[in-house]
């Protein structure tokens, strides 16, 4: 699978996201992301994707790509002091950036959707971590 | 996360970051509206169906839930707004008619023009389907026969978002109003609140506010004037307070808005 194939899933859930979904799925595809995938496809995942929501959303363009960007340069920062793949460092990762990013557009602590973000993070990571194992085995076993 | 090395892509997300400033600033003073204009259409044309659907769904669902209650609730909710509406025209009619036979000989302005818009999308603002290029503005009201909707917050070519007035960010001077009655009780601020809700503030204790009275918009800081936007729901008067406080229900169910209309003064 082309890596930039992501930006497909994006785009539905943008979609979703300007019509009637109010939890940030787009962040937290990015983040998970970029747990998984390199820095650098990673950087170009989430400055499209964040062009693709502001679009999709009627928002100011490029204010998503930019808080995008620089939560994952702040992500791939951290990932180097902690285990990426710790259980809670994918949700609690998700719950500032989803609080902050919700607090720059609409001046307001969305505390509840974010926690809701977060626990959907933590279910998100281990299907993750499923599919990524799973993905993992595929290609060992075709060396 | 790769071994890839940070300092190595500095420069990259560098470039990537300036672009999306760039992104930004152009679109904020209006120099992208074409681009902008062109890359909206496709988004527009598939979250309109989307909307749809997921009104659909969401009526079908409530319905399913609990069919014959929720069918009374909402005949009653219709018989309770009209019968609001009603007492307001009423009442507005009577000032309306002492005000003209003041103003009888002056110029009176204009009549407001009426633009039917679609709603789009509903997340934490509406979306309506008409921007920039039908000269929607920003500060223009929406209303539903006569009852507010929101105001418009931002324009873009071919959208715009409204701030309903259950929007946290939302301050609305209001006139309280009691249903039969000329002219108002009190005056105060209607604010949005987080889940939905709407509250009333800075009315001072010794005003006369009750369950059922009507939250009609005083006309100030550029809403337009004598709409209604809902009910006393519950008075809280605070013992030690200055101000009382009381529970708003909107008139409206902003969920299951598909047209609304754009008020042009």
């Amino acid at each position: 699978m082309k890596p930039y194939l992501i930006l497909i899933l994006v785009f539905f859930l943008a979609i979703l996201q300007g019509a009637f979904l109010r939890l940030n799925l787009v962040l937290l595809l990015v983040l998970a992301w970029a747990i998984f995938r390199p820095t650098k496809e990673v950087f170009l995942v989430a400055f499209f994707s964040g062009l693709l929501l502001d679009l999709a959303k009627g928002m100011p363009l490029g204010l998503s790509s930019l808080i995008f960007l620089v939560v994952v340069f702040l992500l791939s920062l951290y990932s180097r002091r902690f285990d990426s793949l710790y259980p809670l460092f994918l949700p609690v990762f998700v719950f500032f950036s989803s609080l902050v990013y919700r607090f720059i557009f609409s001046h307001y602590w969305f505390w509840f959707e974010s926690l809701i973000l977060a626990l959907v993070a933590l279910g998100a990571r281990y299907l993750l971590v499923f599919l990524v194992g799973r993905i993992d085995r595929k290609q060992l076993r075709l060396q | 996360m790769s071994n890839d090395s940070l300092r190595k892509i500095f420069p990259f997300f560098l470039l990537l970051v300036f672009i999306s400033i760039f992104f930004f600033l152009f679109d904020y003073f209006g120099w992208l509206t074409g681009v902008t204009g062109f890359f909206e259409r496709p988004f527009l044309f598939i979250e309109r169906p989307f909307y749809s659907v997921y009104q659909s769904v969401n009526q079908s669902f409530n319905q399913l839930a609990d069919r014959n209650e929720s069918q009374q609730i909402a005949e009653l909710q219709v018989e309770l707004r009209q019968l609001a509406l009603d007492q307001n025209k009423l009442t507005t009619c009577l000032e309306e008619n002492e005000y003209l036979k003041k103003l009888l000989g002056t110029s009176l302005p204009s009549a407001w023009q009426f633009k039917m818009v679609r709603v789009i999308g509903l997340t934490e603002q509406l979306k309506i389907d008409l921007g920039r290029s039908k000269e929607v503005e920003v500060g223009m009201n929406l209303v539903s026969e006569n009852i507010y909707v929101g105001r418009v917050v931002m324009v873009n070519e071919r959208e715009s978002l409204v701030q309903l007035p259950t929007d946290p960010n939302s301050r609305i001077p209001v006139v309280i109003k009691q249903p039969g009655a000329t002219g108002f009780q009190a005056r105060g601020l209607l604010i949005g609140k987080f889940g939905g809700q709407l509250v009333l503030e800075r009315v001072l204790q010794e005003e006369d506010i009750r369950q059922g009275d009507l939250i009609v918009t005083s006309g100030e800081e550029g809403y337009l004037p004598d709409l209604v936007i809902g009910q006393i729901k519950e008075v809280n008067k605070g013992t030690a307070e200055i101000y009382q406080q009381a529970v708003v229900s909107p008139l409206l169910d902003y969920s299951s808005l598909r047209f609304v209309f754009l008020v042009i003064p």
